[in-house]
């Protein structure tokens, strides 16, 4: 790698950059992959989990994971659609599990949660919080593809990649899903 | 021109830029006819998520060097990679691909060329070790009947000499 590339921010340097470094450098492409990906996962986890240290675990477990995957410096390997899904299935697990501890728990009081904990996703408007609030009573795909899609930013060949389905199928469930969506916000009339 | 049936599955795509040109073209073309399709592309757009996350101070820092810490301590842990050095045919592979801006595709191509050319090659040589084990023409042997001197001719008075 030249000097001049080793100077450039970490967004814009390529993953095949990443995995050309890894060959004979693994722990500065470890150090330029958690450069690149750290703060998109944190947030996409974030977004979903809305608790930062629950968000802070599940990154660094994400990129453990990515140090332990094999073939995760191989040429093939998209890198930032396997990040993505991880960071999607370990978020969805801890919100899953959160429920169950929740339904057994329900006859004990309820802890309070430490306010400095809770990530506050603070949306434009009034309506945008009623948005935000519609979002988490949809089904769990529909939820993840909206987050994938307007909260991480990804297009929609990347959220193809992410869920491993096909870019046809992404638009059509992101129809739905904002269909859904429309219609649990109930009537609102802007026309 | 599409119809509504049509337009409504390609309205979030329609809005997020994801469509092809020319379907984009068909949609805007149909929005700007069709009152009920254009009411629903608002509506759509009103239900689109502006998300701002509000980060407290120190989080990003507090995440960065609990991150930190777990990366140094599994690369300390990880078992020594067998070999160092990559393999000298992912060397050309890379050179080959990075350099040259040569795809996989290409490379499969021209192998397989190469392999057409080398095939062509080998059949030839070996017809031309055919050819060249060929019986030397004083070696044929022809069949009497059909043996005929140069200096033959059907006319009974032309003796050969002229």
């Amino acid at each position: 790698m030249t000097t001049l590339r080793l100077l450039q921010s970490p967004q814009t340097l390529a993953d095949e950059d990443i995995k050309q470094l890894a060959l004979t450098q693994r722990a500065a492409a470890a150090d330029w992959l958690v450069r690149k990906y750290r703060d998109p996962i944190f947030h996409h986890a974030a977004y979903i989990l809305k608790d930062w240290t629950e968000a802070t675990d599940v990154v660094q477990e994400v990129f453990i994971k990515a140090l332990r995957e094999p073939r995760f410096f191989t040429d093939e390997f998209n890198m930032k659609a396997w990040l993505f899904r991880v960071t999607s299935n370990l978020c969805f697990n801890i919100r899953r599990d959160r429920r169950r501890r929740a339904a057994i728990l329900d006859a004990m009081p309820p802890r309070e949660p430490t306010p400095a904990d809770q990530a506050d996703v603070v949306l434009n408007a009034e309506q945008q919080q009623r948005l935000l609030a519609c979002i988490d009573q949809l089904a769990e795909h529909h939820r993840e593809i909206l987050m994938l899609r307007y909260y991480s930013d990804l297009s929609y060949a990347e959220i193809a990649d992410v869920l491993d389905i096909k870019l046809g199928t992404v638009m059509s469930r992101l129809s739905r899903a904002k269909t859904q969506l429309l219609d649990t916000i109930g009537t609102l009339d802007f026309a | 021109m599409m119809r509504c049936q049509d337009v409504t599955p390609r309205l979030v795509a329609f809005q997020d830029g994801e469509l092809a040109p020319g379907e984009h073209h068909q949609v805007a073309s149909h929005l700007r006819c069709c009152a009920q399709c254009a009411k629903q592309e608002r509506a759509l757009a009103e239900v689109t998520p502006e998300p701002q996350l509000v980060v407290p101070p120190g989080v990003h820092a507090r995440m960065a060097l609990a991150l930190d810490a777990a990366i140094a301590a599994e690369l300390q842990h990880a078992p020594p990679a067998t070999t160092t050095e990559p393999a000298t045919i992912d060397h050309v592979a890379r050179w080959l691909r990075r350099d040259a801006s040569i795809s996989r595709g290409a490379l499969v191509a021209w192998a397989a060329a190469f392999a057409a050319i080398l095939g062509w090659g080998l059949a030839n040589y070996a017809a031309l070790q055919d050819a060249n084990t060929a019986p030397a023409l004083a070696d044929v042997r022809v069949p009497a009947e059909h043996y005929q001197p140069a200096s033959f001719s059907a006319n009974p008075n032309d003796h050969g000499w002229h």
